[in-house]
């Protein structure tokens, strides 16, 4: 009935289960996931905890008990030797001993293994199982000592002094009157013996034998005489053979001569007894003496006379049953021990079966009662363990019943909760997820763009410095986590410094300005914008947000220029045709004057004409860094470009000497040789121009000018290197800023666009230049050009915008 | 617990053990091979307590009960039974006329003594002199024999009886035949 309903409850919960999609997932991986709540198969119950079992062995029990007080009751009947009987019983108490201790060491030992294994409710069970078997045992034992003790002084009490005077006084009487009619019967037949020894028993007549013996001895009442010649048969052995019977007038009833044969043998054979006793038919006795016949004191025995004489029945029976209640008395006395035992060994025997039934009743009710509880503290174990399928099949309707009900609801409850719990876990993982990969993602991206970002916290702390920040800004990133106003007091971020603190103030929510900062004597433009995280009480913090527009701004300037030059070549240029053509026209219109004249004219028009002359090639300068073509690459031999350029300047100078350190193997290079050669020239120019007894910013002046020519190539990158370098004075920090911009000159003459140009050139073939100091003295520019190969043009492109850029 | 039980163990080897002990050196067991027989000769030393002495004097039948076992040795193994007698001899007090009236029966033989001397049942009881209890021809030249002897006596007047003590005493004796 409760496993049906147990049956039915469970395909319920299945149902349910399956249709609220609760089964779909496992709670954390540990229970496979199983289509709905499983309950365990009902444990087996064992074979002795079965009701039915119990009621069997229960009665067995019983009959055991019943049989055992009908086989007391029965036990004065024994046979006086209780040897078997108390073997028996004995045997049956050990052997239940022995169940005893079994039953009690295996639930012994099982309870203490189960509490070392630190099994649920071992402790409980123990207790209630001592208390229950201690209940049954300690009043049983006693019950069996006191029993053992009242039984052991009863069997004292059996024998008391009266009854064992009385008994030995009647037996002593009893038997005196056996012995005086014996004694008086030897005393007979010795007699006869002696008188019959006078005659020859061989020869003599058997009439005369007879009336010797009637003569002598009479007998009297219930009497015989029998006197017996002793002879040897053929073995040697003695023989005894009748020779006359003397009876008494009238014999007792059941008389046998049998007897009275068989003494005379045995005394005619030597043996020491001398009377026996015959049972008659009427209770009463017969009894016989013998004595030997010798012819002589030491003479072979001859005859053998044996006297028998009736005792009555009534006497007779008195005397037996005086013996026999002696005899029973005495033997009682002797078997007082195994008959006290046989009474202990059923006392005993009870007793353990007593104990038996009531320590199997005792575990079997704790098992009863702890098997529930030790379920539910298990499933309890396991639910805590994770396994939130498990559940109890309930064994019984009782309260227990309910408990394993409840405790399975709760069990499923917590399931539900469980995958619940489980599911929203796995969404709030897969949102964790997707917010580390858009941190990932976005942190990325801080650490990869060009634009510098700075982050403060409330506590005015660094929490975000990226990688183009740190390299703007010359800092670590090992500063996140600083004070911004430490970091940001350096004098050269000092106009940080305030836009943040202006930020954190909270004047402005975004404040936006161009910042310059010295950075390695450059100046570096900065688009700063600074803003502030308004928070839900107060600000957050603040993020400033820059770009390095340093080349934006040169590409500005440089714009501005070209326009400045392009305006002016224009301007300047229109008016000086009529202006040569003016002076040429009065130095021909003059000629004619005086002579005085004629050379002041000649002179103020060659004047003015070379002047236009050289306006128009400071004009024709500035047009064409205005509008300089675009170069018309194609792969050249860069060393045998720079040789035949460098070849111009053989010969041409004593105190300056051009070495050349080409790199062979050097790559095809895509170039405009044209644009190219004039680059090398101007710096060739600019290097002989500084070592040409100028003096720098040390005042030393240079002895022996040197400039080296070198190529190099930068496999890595995929560019060729042109190195020119001098040993002249140098160029000091300020100027070699400005020395790309047009119109800058260090000469003082000039139209200060070569640098200019040689910059634009080298960026428009995809290259760059920089200038640097070199070593120990002078000025090192290196320009860098793609090679012609793919790769190593794809190479060279990014790194010239890169420094380009730079 | 270990210790429990095995205090335990000892004491029920102790209590168990003696009797078994005493009972080997109670018998006195010789043997002698005449004719076509094995002559058997015991005797049953300290046996006549006063115990019995007691139970005889109360007219209980007190009863000796030899079992006559002849044995050949087996190699790694438990002796083989050549063949087996039981000898008895008891004793009936008659209390009123002061005789003992001895029975001894030994295979079909019974011989039946009236004595009136307590020693000379004592004598009847506890000694078997030179009976001829086992033949001869099915026995092998030089083979090792041996004759072991256990007796009972009823009836027993102890408090307790152990459930494997079923012999009051034991002998044993080992001889080669040679015919």
């Amino acid at each position: 009935m409760t496993r049906t309903r147990a049956r039915t409850l469970r395909a319920t919960r299945r149902d349910v289960a399956e249709h609220a999609g609760m089964v779909e997932q496992s709670p954390i991986g540990r229970t496979p996931a199983q289509p709905g709540t499983q309950r365990p198969a009902p444990a087996r119950t064992a074979p002795q905890n079965s009701l039915p079992v119990v009621l069997v062995v229960g009665t067995l029990l019983v009959a055991a008990f019943v049989g055992l007080i009908w086989f007391a009751q029965r036990s004065n009947g024994l046979a006086p030797d209780l040897s078997e009987v108390l073997w028996a019983l004995s045997a049956a108490c050990l052997i239940m001993l022995l169940a005893l201790g079994f039953i009690l060491a295996r639930n012994v030992i099982t309870l203490v293994v189960e509490r070392r294994r630190a099994v649920p409710f071992a402790r409980f069970r123990a207790k209630l199982v001592a208390a229950l078997v201690g209940m049954t045992l300690i009043p049983s034992v006693l019950v069996l000592i006191v029993g053992s003790e009242v039984i052991r002084s009863s069997a004292e009490r059996w024998f008391s002094a009266p009854i064992d005077d009385v008994l030995t006084s009647a037996h002593t009487i009893a038997r005196g009157v056996y012995q005086d009619q014996q004694a008086a019967l030897e005393a007979r037949a010795r007699r006869l013996a002696v008188r019959l020894a006078e005659v020859d028993l061989g020869v003599t007549d058997e009439a005369d034998i007879r009336r010797l013996v009637e003569a002598l001895e009479v007998p009297a009442g219930a009497g015989v005489v029998d006197v017996y010649r002793v002879g040897v048969d053929a073995t040697g052995s003695p023989t005894a053979s009748r020779i006359v019977e003397v009876p008494a007038p009238f014999l007792p009833p059941g008389y046998s001569r049998a007897s009275a044969d068989a003494l005379a043998a045995s005394r005619a054979s030597g043996s020491a007894e001398t009377g026996a006793v015959e049972p008659l038919d009427d209770g009463a006795e017969l009894l016989r003496a013998a004595a030997v016949i010798r012819r002589t004191p030491d003479g072979p025995v001859v005859g053998v006379v044996v006297a028998s004489s009736a005792l009555s029945g009534d006497l007779t029976q008195h005397t037996r049953r005086i013996e026999g209640a002696y005899e029973a008395y005495e033997q009682l006395r002797v078997l007082a021990r195994p008959v006290a035992a046989v009474y202990l060994s059923f006392f005993l025997m009870t007793t353990l079966m007593i104990l038996i039934a009531a320590t199997w009743l005792g575990l079997y009710i704790a098992k009863r009662i702890g098997r529930p509880v030790q379920l539910l503290a298990d499933g309890a174990q396991r639910i805590g363990t994770g396994q939130l399928d498990h559940r109890i099949e309930p064994e019984s309707s009782d309260e227990f019943g309910a408990m394993v009900e409840a405790f399975n609801t709760m069990a499923e409850e917590l399931s539900a909760s469980q995958r619940t719990l489980v599911r929203s876990r796995g969404d709030l993982e897969h949102k964790t997820r997707e917010a580390e990969r858009r941190r990932r993602y976005i942190e990325t991206i801080l650490e990869r763009i060009a634009t510098g970002v700075v982050s403060i916290d409330a506590a005015g702390r660094l929490s975000t410095v990226n990688a183009a920040a740190a390299r703007v800004l010359d800092i670590d990133a090992t500063v996140v986590g600083q004070p911004a106003a430490t970091v940001f007091e350096r004098p050269d971020l000092a106009p940080l410094g305030s836009m943040l603190r202006e930020a954190r103030r909270g004047v402005l929510a975004r404040t936006v300005k161009e910042v310059s900062l010295a950075r390695d004597g450059r100046e570096c433009h900065l688009a700063v914008a600074a803003t502030s995280l308004p928070g839900e009480h107060e600000l957050d913090g603040v993020v400033m947000v820059f770009d390095d527009v340093t080349p934006l701004f040169r590409a500005q300037r440089v714009a501005a220029w070209r326009d400045v030059a392009r305006r002016l070549a224009h301007e300047i240029k229109n008016p000086l045709t009529p202006i040569q053509l003016c002076a040429e026209r009065l130095r021909r219109n003059l000629s004619g004057a005086p002579a005085q004249a004629k050379a002041l004219v000649d002179e103020c028009t060659a004047t003015i004409i070379g002047e236009v002359e050289a306006l128009k090639g400071l004009v024709d300068e500035f047009s064409h860094f205005a509008r300089l073509p675009s170069p018309k690459a194609v792969p050249a031999d860069l060393n045998a470009l720079l040789s035949d350029t460098l070849a111009i300047y053989d010969g041409l100078f004593e105190d300056i000497t051009l070495q050349r350190a080409f790199q062979t193997g050097l790559p095809l290079v895509r170039i405009d040789p044209d644009q190219i050669q004039r680059v090398v020239v101007n710096l060739v120019d600019n290097a002989v121009a500084a070592l040409e007894g100028k003096t720098g910013l040390t005042g030393a002046v240079t002895a022996q000018g040197v400039i080296r020519i070198e190529t190099q190539l930068d496999a890595t990158n995929g560019v060729a290197r042109v190195t020119v370098s001098d040993n002249g004075p140098g160029i000091s920090d300020v100027d070699r800023e400005k020395l790309f911009l047009p119109y800058f000159s260090t000469k003082g003459r000039g139209s200060g666009l070569g640098l200019a140009i040689v910059r634009r050139i080298v960026i428009e073939h995809g290259g760059s230049i920089e200038v640097t100091d070199n070593a120990p003295s002078g000025t090192r520019f290196t320009v860098e050009l793609p090679c012609a190969n793919e790769l190593s043009g794809e190479r060279t492109g990014a790194a010239a915008v890169a420094k380009g850029h730079a | 617990m270990r210790q429990v039980l095995v205090c335990v163990a000892v004491w029920v080897v102790s209590v168990a053990s003696p009797p078994v002990a005493r009972a080997q050196r109670d018998v006195v067991v010789t043997t002698l091979t005449r004719e076509d027989h094995v002559l058997v000769s015991l005797e049953l030393r300290g046996a006549y307590t006063e115990e019995v002495r007691d139970t005889v004097a109360s007219g209980l039948e007190t009863t000796f009960s030899f079992d006559i076992e002849l044995r050949q040795p087996v190699a790694f193994w438990l002796d083989r039974t050549v063949d087996r007698v039981s000898v008895s001899a008891s004793v009936r007090y008659d209390g009123l006329i002061g005789r003992y009236r001895v029975t001894r029966v030994y295979g079909r033989v019974e011989q039946v003594q009236v004595v009136e001397e307590e020693a000379a049942v004592r004598q009847l009881l506890t000694t078997l002199e030179r009976l001829p209890l086992f033949g001869t021809r099915d026995l092998e030249t030089n083979g090792d024999y041996s004759v072991r002897v256990r007796v009972d006596r009823r009836p027993r007047t102890g408090w307790f009886r152990w459930p494997w003590d079923r012999a009051a005493a034991l002998g044993r004796a080992s001889f080669t035949f040679l015919p």
